[in-house]
């Protein structure tokens, strides 16, 4: 920059360009002094081209801070001058100077190290944050590309072990083939899905009320249907392998199921085998439920225990599959069949001969605890199938999570509602995501570790149980977002063992409740009084005395009415004497699953359980009453 | 003669401090002029090297800088040696007079360029601060 083109009188200038070349000091003091002008300095100092071109030439050069661009200007003019004086000429000093470009260089890196050591600090911690960013940034980028160039190894075919049973089952013992046969054609049951013709009705209408004619001209229409089932039921196995696509005959039944397309289980996870059945099963029985009440209004005991038998048997076979769904539905099944035979025994208990009562006090007996237990097998399956198309294998049962795993992981999500398309960012912190996540072989002996302490846990009987430990862990897991990370697979895919296994326990309390109300009817038939205690009926109507799971007694019940009222103490664990807690609106708390809880402990609102934090509790004084089954009104909702 | 950069780097440093330390203070010229006079040409540097020399220096707290108008003459920065530059000296001088003998030793320096008598040692006396004498000067020829 050429003094040349400076204006001379600084007061020329503009407020700004002023403001710019003084320094704070004498700006604080309200002096525009612009002592920091390196033109001005070196015009000051009497210097002409080129001399003074060098000088502020060098002074911009060092890019230094305003006031040592000053000091430096200030230096070089006072060293040119010396020079003049001593006689020597511009082109010699020039000459003597050096390089401008260098003189620059090492003027400015020399004059920073007079700068005060904060400044220093600060530049060496910026320095060192950078370098740290920037090693960070290489080896991410390392991380990532091994992250995006990993894939999985898929190994292991899971479907025989899940099909084990129905592949050793004979063709002559297969339920499935009849069940399909009874299904084909049959329409769902009108209490199912929408259900135009009861939309006014507060509950399902009973034999005799309102709205049940369309359930008895459906039910008339499928008494064959209703006979190959029950011989279906009777089989020894339910013989349906399950698979990704469906045999064409089954087609035949779900005509709109969507097929995965394709048997290679490379290309198909466990998860999307196909369970139409399940819904299928749940509707049939459903319909023999409704069958029974009808028979049972119209006198016809040996149907009715045929229909409960049926649906019993619905139960079993639909546990021939060890997944936790099929179990649970299998356990739903079996509490409608024993919903029924309460609801028989209380309204029509005229309809049910001696040996109709025995057959269902059989049956019913014959449903043990381990048939009614959630079983985790094809879960730990499943589990073991997810790792195999999520990470690496390194031969030796480790490996790292892959991009497929990454994308396994966000479908999951989406199922759950936590997410729907997948994030940029979520293709950005993948790679980093997956260091900080469990390696497989960590992770599947996490999980063995959940599962086995969940074992545990069910073999002790219900009374003596706290709240399980693998749902608390997990739970810990959720609520950490490091945990989280770290233990992701899992804490998508563990099963909510703990509710599914009380929900178990208490369709048996429910099943052990029918069995003792079945039991008493039995014993006043016989003998013309009701029985005083389980010890009258052991062991001619009961093997064995029936415990309440809430307290480790008996299962209890009173004579109220000349009718005997069978009832567990409840989640209170104190004995009311039969009588459920009540609202302060006079209704009873009729609701069982969600208020178990460990003796002395308070309620846990789980991810499972669904209740509203803020609603006020429910009362608990009071017992949960097994028979006979509460019926409220039926109320039509056009009523005034 | 023209010195090999490397040996410039330690060599121009001691000599400012030397000067410094004879002459109490300097300014930027009349160091610049003292360098090329007294070391006879061979520590003669630009100013493009000396002022970034001196405020290397100046950061390491071997001297100091003040502005001042000195006998009614115009504002100059003048240098003067702390304390720690008099100590710095004083160890630098040890160091290159023990080079010194070690390089007349092996015979690299002939001891009669540097105008030293026989049977006196091969110590270079670079004296005080005030004391003059063969110093650069006698290296220097």
């Amino acid at each position: 920059m050429s003094t040349a083109l400076m204006p001379e009188n600084p007061l020329q200038r503009s407020t700004w360009a002023r403001l710019r070349c003084t320094p704070m000091r004498d700006l604080v003091r309200g002096r525009l002094s612009c002592r920091l002008d390196l033109a001005a300095i070196v015009r000051d100092a009497g210097l002409t081209p080129p001399v003074s071109d060098l000088v502020l030439k060098v002074a911009s050069k060092t890019r230094l801070w305003r006031l040592e661009k000053a000091d430096v200007a200030k230096e070089l003019a006072a060293h040119f001058q010396d020079g003049l004086e001593a006689g020597a000429s511009p082109q010699e000093l020039i000459e003597a100077f050096g390089d401008p470009g260098r003189a620059a260089k090492l003027i400015r890196r020399a004059k920073k190290r007079n700068r005060p050591w904060a400044w220093r600090a600060t530049r060496n911690v910026i320095r060192g944050s950078a370098a740290f960013v920037g090693v960070v940034l290489l080896l991410y980028a390392l991380q990532t590309a091994r992250f995006y160039l990993s894939s999985p190894s898929i190994k292991e075919d899971f479907r025989p072990r899940i099909n084990a049973a129905a592949w050793a089952t004979p063709e002559a013992d297969r339920a499935w083939p009849l069940y399909r046969q009874a299904l084909l054609g049959m329409p769902d049951p009108p209490n199912t899905g929408n259900a135009k013709e009861w939309a006014n009705h507060s509950r399902e209408p009973e034999p005799g009320e309102p709205g049940w004619e369309v359930m008895a001209a459906y039910l008339a229409a499928q008494q064959e249907r209703l006979a190959l089932a029950r011989q279906a039921a009777a089989k020894p196995a339910f013989g349906r392998p399950v698979d990704f696509e469906m045999s064409p005959e089954d087609r035949a039944l779900w005509p709109s199921e969507q097929a995965m397309g394709g048997g290679d289980f490379r290309e198909h996870s466990l998860f999307e085998i196909l369970l139409p059945h399940l819904s299928s099963m749940r509707r049939l029985s459903m319909t023999l439920s409704a069958d029974a009440h009808r028979a049972a209004a119209a006198g016809d005991g040996a149907t009715v225990a045929a229909d409960i038998e049926a649906i019993l048997g619905v139960a079993r076979h639909v546990r021939e599959q060890p997944f936790m769904i099929s179990d649970l539905v299998a356990v739903s099944c079996a509490s409608r069949a024993m919903d029924d035979a309460c609801f028989v025994l209380d309204r029509y208990p005229a309809s049910l001969r001696d040996e109709d009562l025995l057959r269902l006090a059989h049956r019913l007996g014959a449903m043990t605890d381990g048939d009614m237990q959630i079983r985790f097998d094809s879960e730990e399956w499943g589990f073991a199938d997810f790792l195999q198309r999520a990470y690496t294998d390194d031969g030796e049962g480790d490996g790292r999570l892959t991009p497929a795993g990454v994308k396994m992981l966000h479908e999951f999500t989406s199922i759950a509602g936590t997410a729907h398309e997948q994030d940029p960012w979520v293709s950005l912190l993948a790679p980093g995501g997956s260091l900080a996540m469990l390696g497989r072989h960590d992770m599947m002996m996490e999980y063995t570790r959940l599962i086995d302490m969940f074992r545990s846990e069910a073999a002790t009987p219900l009374w003596l149980r706290k709240h399980s430990e693998p749902d608390r862990i997990i739970e810990g897991w959720a609520s950490s977002p490091v945990q989280r990370i770290r233990h992701l697979p899992l804490v998508l895919l563990f099963p909510a063992v703990g509710h599914a296994s009380i929900h178990a326990q208490l369709a048996m309390e429910r099943r052990d409740g029918a069995i003792l109300a079945v039991a008493i009817e039995l014993f006043h038939r016989r003998h013309g009084v009701w029985p005083a205690s389980q010890d009258d009926l052991v062991p001619s109507m009961l093997p064995g005395p029936l415990v309440d799971r809430f307290d480790g007694g008996r299962l209890r019940f009173v004579i109220r009415d000349d009718r005997p009222v069978v009832y567990s103490v409840g989640v209170d664990r104190d004995d009311d004497g039969g009588r459920w807690p009540i609202y302060s609106d006079g209704r009873p708390n009729t609701s069982d699953v969600s208020r178990w809880r460990p003796q002395n402990g308070a309620i846990v609102r789980t991810r499972t359980t669904g209740t509203f934090p803020d609603a006020p509790p429910d009362p608990e004084d009071g017992d949960w009453i097994l028979w006979p089954p509460l019926r409220q009104p039926l109320i039509m909702k056009t009523d005034p | 003669m023209r010195v090999e950069r490397e040996l410039m780097r330690g060599a121009g440093p001691v000599a400012v401090l030397k000067l410094l330390d004879r002459k109490g203070e300097m300014y930027g010229y009349e160091l610049v002029d003292a360098l090329a006079k007294q070391s006879g040409g061979v520590l003669a540097m630009g100013q493009s090297t000396l002022y970034p020399l001196l405020y290397n220096l100046e950061s390491k707290g071997l001297i100091r800088a003040d502005w001042r108008d000195k006998e009614a003459a115009r504002a100059r920065k003048y240098y003067a040696l702390t304390e720690k530059g008099r100590g710095r000296l004083a160890a630098e001088s040890k160091q290159w007079n023990a080079v010194a003998k070690a390089m007349v030793g092996m015979g690299v320096i002939d001891p009669a360029t540097l105008g030293l008598q026989a049977g006196r040692g091969l110590g270079l006396n670079l004296g005080s601060a005030r004391a003059g004498g063969a110093g650069i000067e006698g290296a220097a020829t």
